[in-house]
């Protein structure tokens, strides 16, 4: 036995304390977006083209950025919070989702960053499947009561029978003022979860909007009203078209992500249809 | 993805200001305290089985600092947690 901060552990976990304390010394917290790879990173969108009636595939930035943001740096505060020269801490905000409920107003009341893109910049994201981490609370042993803190396992959704499926976007162009630089940022719409995913997502009891061909449609090149809109974006998908299997923690650092991984302790799924 | 990689936890007396990172496939909280004490990292380790919360590196002497604020991360994260998508 070892000990760690004056607690016992076991010599395995106390090597992975002294692995962790090693990596944790190089770590740039303030820089580091979140904990998923894939955030912040291009993704394929489909979006109108110039007449309207059409479509591009592109590549957008996963984060919507609100024009308003100077340059980058700007940007990484914006993002990641940041400590003013006073040394007040102001906290950043993760705009890779926008909820559904919230496109035209925000949860204070005031107008959402959101509305104008809603409105005029509707678009498509490319999926083969997400990600998604269940909450398990573990029985303490002594006193069979649930532990505060969960196991969580991650999952991998995908839509059965389709290879591709399509998430309602909305997208924002951003300029670096600094650099001239322009890029198209996107956060892609959430609703209400669905039978399986109340499960798999079980501390939030969210997903993103999927559409099926008629409301994808709809949702690009609709002239729609802010209510339908809002009642597209918050559309549920149905559980029995997806698939959700359990895929090994260590998930983003494989190249295989989405393979499916057997935990011996974890209860099945169960949802109605 | 949604928010929850960054959260805030607002206690009596002060803001804990947190951010959720994945540092060597184990998870980890990174505390910024509105009332200017330093910052903590913390992760929840295993003694005996059971979980614990621990600062990383080792503060010895904020061990109860980082029980209690650990906690409390436990508590935020029962009732909302955060998203990935």
């Amino acid at each position: 036995m070892c000990y760690y901060n004056g607690q016992k552990v076991s010599r395995a976990e106390f090597i992975k304390l002294l692995q962790l304390e090693k990596a944790v010394k190089n770590y740039d917290f303030l820089n580091r977006a979140v904990h998923n790879g894939f955030a912040y990173s291009p993704v394929a969108v489909l979006k109108r083209d110039a007449t309207e009636t059409n479509f591009d595939i592109v590549q957008m930035e996963w984060g919507f950025l609100p024009p308003y943001l100077k340059n980058r740096e700007k940007v990484a505060q914006f993002r990641n919070g940041y400590k003013d020269e006073q040394g007040k801490w102001h906290i950043g905000y993760t705009t890779l989702n926008a909820k559904a409920e919230n496109l035209f107003t925000n949860e204070k009341g005031n107008p959402s960053i959101y509305a104008d893109a809603s409105r005029k910049h509707r678009c498509l994201v490319l999926s083969t499947g997400f990600y998604e981490w269940r909450h398990v609370f573990p029985l303490n042993k002594k006193t069979g009561q649930p532990l505060k803190t969960s196991i969580k396992y991650p999952y991998y959704i995908s839509v059965k029978d389709h290879e591709y499926f399509y998430m309602a976007g909305i997208w924002q162009e951003w300029t670096d003022k600094d650099t001239g630089e322009t890029v198209e940022t996107l956060a892609i719409t959430t609703a209400e979860a669905n039978p399986l995913m109340q499960q798999v997502h079980n501390s939030k009891k969210r997903m993103p909007t999927i559409l099926n061909d008629e409301l994808a449609y709809e949702w690009m090149f609709g002239d729609l009203s802010d209510e339908r809109i809002t009642e597209i974006a918050l559309s549920q998908f149905p559980a029995k078209q997806m698939d959700a299997c359990t895929i090994a923690k260590e998930f983003l650092a494989t190249l295989e992500p989405s393979t499916p991984f057997e935990y011996e302790d974890l209860p099945a799924l169960e949802y109605a249809i | 993805m949604e928010l929850g990689d960054r959260f805030e936890i607002k206690l009596p007396d002060l803001t804990m200001q947190v951010g959720y990172h994945i540092i060597n496939n184990d998870e980890v909280f990174h505390v910024v305290f509105s009332d200017g004490r330093p910052e903590l990292v913390l992760h929840e380790a295993l003694s005996g089985g059971l979980p614990f919360w621990t600062s990383i590196p080792e503060a010895k002497h904020r061990l109860k600092e980082v029980a209690y604020f650990g906690a409390r991360i436990a508590e935020h994260l029962k009732n909302k947690s955060y998203v990935l998508l």
